[in-house]
This record gives C-alpha cells, sequence and structure tokens, in this order.
C-alpha cells in the first residue's frame, strides 16, 4: 500500500486521496520524496507481531521525519523510503523491482 | 494545600499475588488506622484489564477496604498513572471536596510473557509509529545514539546511571533488584536495544503503594510528620514523537517540573533531592537536563563525578529508580512520592540524606507523551 504524507499538517494517509482528510492540504506519495537516515536501533527484545530481531529507522525528509521497520540493515541515505507492508510500516529501497 | 500524611510501600519484585491482594497489602495499613477520616479513594492502575482481566477493581476494593465503603474512581495516565492520582486527589482537597482521600498505585505485571508484555507497553504508542515496530525501549536506544553523537558523551557514563541506581537500591528494602553491579556487568548485558543493554532498562516487576492525602487542617490531626504537597504539575505534548520538533528533548518534562517548580515559589537549586522517570538509562540522564539541575548535554559528565550520588549537589533517584527499585507502571509515581515522604520525615532508614527540606518528583507517561512533576516541602 503506498503511503502518502500531507504536505499541511503533516499526517500520514494510506487512503491514497491527494487531498488530506483533516486540513484539506495536498498529499504527496512517499516514494517521491527524498529521505535520510538519521537513526537506527536494533531491536533484540521485541513486541507479539514482529520478528524476535529487526532494525527501526528514522527518517527525515523536507516534510516530516518517520519511524520505519525493516530486517534489512541499510546504509544508503538515500535510497529508502517508508511503504505500508502486511500492516507494518516498512523501510522499502528505491532500487526494489 | 494538600500533604501526605501516611504511606506504605509493598516490596516491589516478581509476585505471588494478584493485583487486588496487592493493593490490598498496600492499603490496608492505612485505612485500619484512618478508615473513618477517608472521603474518596483513588486507584491508580494502567494495565489490569490486559495483564489481569480486570475492571472495576477500584469499587471492589473500596468495599474491601471500608466498613463502609467511600466512593472511589480509577485514574490511568500509563506510566505516570500514580503522581497524576496525587496530582488529582491534591485538586480535589483544595477545592474543599475532600478532607483525606486514600491513593492507590498498582500494576500486576508478571502474569505474561515477555513480548506479551512488550506489546501490552506499546499500545499507548502512536498507531502508525507502533507499526513501525517501534517500542519504548527502542526510543530509548534512539535517544542513547543522539545523545552520545551530539554531546560527545561516553558510552559508560551512560551505564554509570544503572550503577549509581543499583548501587543506591542496596539501601532500600522495598526494592526489586537489590544487588551491585559495575559497568562491566551493564556494558556486557544482552543488548535490547543498542546500544542500550538489558540492565539499564527496568525490570517488569509487580507492585503497590498506598497513601492518605489530607487538607491541611487534618493533616496535623492524622500525623505528626506530614509532608506538604506544595504543587504538582502535568504537562503533555504529541504522541507522535515523530513530529516532535527535537526528539532529544522531552517538551512535557520540561514544562511540567518548570511549573511545579515556580507554583512552589522555589528553583532547582532549592531542590534537596530527585526522583526521576529513569525507564531507562539514558532518561535519567536528559530529564536531569530537561529539570534544569545541569545544562543540556553536560548529565553525562556531572554523573561520572558522583553530582547525582546521594553526596552529589543534587542526589537523583536515592530509592534506585525504576532501574533497580522496579516499575510497576502505575505504582511507581506514588513511589517517588514514598521516597520523598520517609526522606522529608527521616524515615529513609540506612539511605537517608542529610535534613532535606524540598524534593521533585517527575514521572512520565510513553516517552514523554506526558508528564507529572510534585514538588514536596518537609512541614
Amino acid at each position: 500500500m503506498p503511503l502518502y504524507i500531507c504536505t499541511g499538517c503533516r499526517d500520514i494517509i494510506t487512503s491514497g486521496d491527494n487531498k488530506c482528510g483533516r486540513c484539506s492540504s495536498e498529499t504527496v506519495r512517499a516514494d517521491s520524496i527524498s529521505w535520510k537516515i538519521i537513526g537506527r536501533v536494533e531491536l533484540f527484545s521485541t513486541p507479539e507481531g514482529f520478528p524476535e530481531k529487526y532494525y527501526v529507522y528514522l527518517l527525515e525528509s523536507g516534510i516530516r521525519k518517520i519511524f520505519c521497520f525493516s530486517e534489512a540493515k541499510f546504509d544508503d541515505d538515500a535510497s529508502v523510503f517508508p511503504e505500508f507492508i502486511d500492516g507494518k510500516m516498512v523501510c522499502v529501497s528505491s532500487g526494489r523491482e | 494545600m494538600a500533604a501526605i500524611t501516611a504511606a506504605n510501600h509493598v516490596k516491589f519484585g516478581r509476585l505471588e499475588k494478584d493485583l487486588f491482594q496487592l493493593s490490598i497489602d498496600s492499603a490496608l495499613p492505612i485505612t485500619k488506622k484512618y478508615g473513618d477520616a477517608i472521603d474518596l479513594a483513588i486507584f491508580a492502575n494502567a494495565y489490569g484489564g490486559q495483564y489481569n482481566g480486570l475492571s472495576g477493581v477500584n469499587n471492589r476494593l473500596s468495599a474491601e477496604l471500608f466498613d463502609v465503603p467511600v466512593p472511589s474512581l480509577r485514574i490511568d495516565n500509563t506510566s505516570s498513572g500514580g503522581a497524576t492520582a496525587i496530582h488529582a486527589a491534591k485538586s480535589i482537597i483544595q477545592a474543599g471536596d475532600a478532607r483525606s482521600i486514600l491513593v492507590i498505585g498498582s500494576e500486576k505485571m508478571s502474569s505474561v510473557p515477555t513480548r506479551q508484555s512488550s506489546s501490552i507497553i506499546a499500545s499507548l504508542l502512536d498507531p502508525y509509529e507502533r507499526c513501525s515496530g517501534l517500542t519504548l525501549p527502542s526510543l530509548a536506544g534512539f535517544l542513547a545514539r543522539m545523545y552520545m553523537t551530539k554531546y560527545g558523551s561516553s558510552r559508560e557514563s551512560i551505564a554509570q546511571v544503572t550503577v549509581k541506581n543499583h548501587r543506591n537500591a542496596m539501601k532500600n528494602e522495598n526494592a526489586h533488584h537489590r544487588k551491585e553491579i559495575s559497568i562491566e556487568d551493564v556494558l556486557s548485558s544482552k543488548v535490547i536495544a543498542s546500544p542500550l543493554t538489558l540492565y539499564e532498562y527496568c525490570p517488569i516487576s509487580d507492585g503497590s503503594v498506598s497513601m492518605l492525602l489530607s487538607g491541611d487542617e487534618f493533616a496535623q490531626s492524622i500525623s505528626s510528620k506530614p509532608v506538604r504537597i506544595s504543587s504538582s504539575s502535568i504537562s503533555s505534548d504529541t504522541a507522535q514523537v515523530s513530529l516532535r520538533d527535537d526528539i532529544m528533548q522531552l517538551g512535557a518534562v520540561r514544562a511540567s517540573s518548570s511549573a511545579a517548580l515556580k507554583q512552589a515559589g522555589i528553583s532547582t537549586e532549592d531542590v534537596d533531592f530527585a526522583e526521576l522517570h529513569d525507564m531507562s538509562s539514558i532518561l535519567e540522564l536528559v530529564e536531569a537536563e530537561a529539570v534544569g539541575f545541569f545544562q543540556r548535554g553536560t548529565a553525562w559528565k556531572e554523573i561520572m563525578e558522583g553530582s547525582m550520588d546521594p553526596d552529589g549537589s543534587i542526589p537523583v533517584n536515592v530509592s534506585g529508580g525504576l532501574l533497580a527499585r522496579g516499575h510497576p507502571i502505575a505504582a511507581t509515581g506514588l513511589a517517588q512520592a514514598h521516597e520523598a515522604f520517609v526522606q522529608l520525615t527521616s524515615q529513609a532508614g540506612q539511605r537517608q540524606l542529610k535534613d532535606p527540606h524540598f524534593a521533585i518528583s517527575v514521572s512520565m507517561a510513553g516517552f514523554g507523551n506526558s508528564a507529572t512533576s510534585i514538588v514536596y516541602e518537609a512541614i
């Protein structure tokens, strides 16, 4: 599921609408924004519904910061963006087919 | 004004008794003695539904604790529920709606596996951030990394918070963990959320603390050594941590502590000791800066110099804090107040500080989603 970000209130939108339901500002697709990795934590004690080990990334764009999940370790700042997959907000490489 | 006139602390730990019985154990010594003077009971509990499958516990407690049940209510503000209950009780007494109020804070957490417990606690997070796998321990990991990068703090200085608080808990008979540990022990324990390790997070604890709050006109007739609640303040911040301008700043802690100190008419220099919300080691350092005890980015140097030790310039978490005393969620704010009560009435035994007059406690909900600060004064 593509993820949209409101350019006004910075809300996260999953409906695919190009207008924010809360403030009516325009939304943009997360994969059209340049995201920079500004933090990463590796978790070894995890909640139910998640693997027993994974990473949480903190990404930053010109609009907002966002946390996202991945089982992979990324180092290339510009090549990831967040997307909803199986109910999780996942970091996805832009090189993904 | 309102004052603490009696307090009772059940030893924290992984306990056999259930939520109801733990609460009875902490409250009964107070109601047996002062039951006739109590007009209201406030029960602080966050997760009785999720952990224990219970609801309506406040009414059952009132029926069990009093000959004639008094009105009761439950307060949930996650980890700061106990402190929030004190704030509410103080406000009700000041409004003249009660002479004395029994405040009970209890949590029974050890009844479920650790992963289920992590899920229960994570339910307080913003739903989108929970979908990213974010947990409170992982936020502390982010904070530690950012703090080390921005201020050049050593890894050892963060671990020293755990070492200090475990040492303090050796003198607290109510603490969950009473075992001295070294920096090497901390750094070599299992990584939970990099770079922080097992010893740098509070344990999963069961426990209960109860106290009696009374109006000024009744306090002296109940206790010869009451402790005044000089002020209390609650502040909130967005629960969506990624929307905060600076994730390293605990805005709610700064705002609530600043307001509480101002209402009490004192500054940080007047405070003789503090109980801070060290859910993780790094949080004690960042909160000590947010309250204003130290300049931003310097608490890591201060802890290595002993400034937060019991004989330092500002003793922090003499009780052992959440890291060693334990953190049965809604009981914690009351455990902090209990420490203020015993210290300010010279009943703290081996860990008694020398002639303290003012204390502050800071209790945090979530990752600074809310914070409740309380200033205490010896009368």
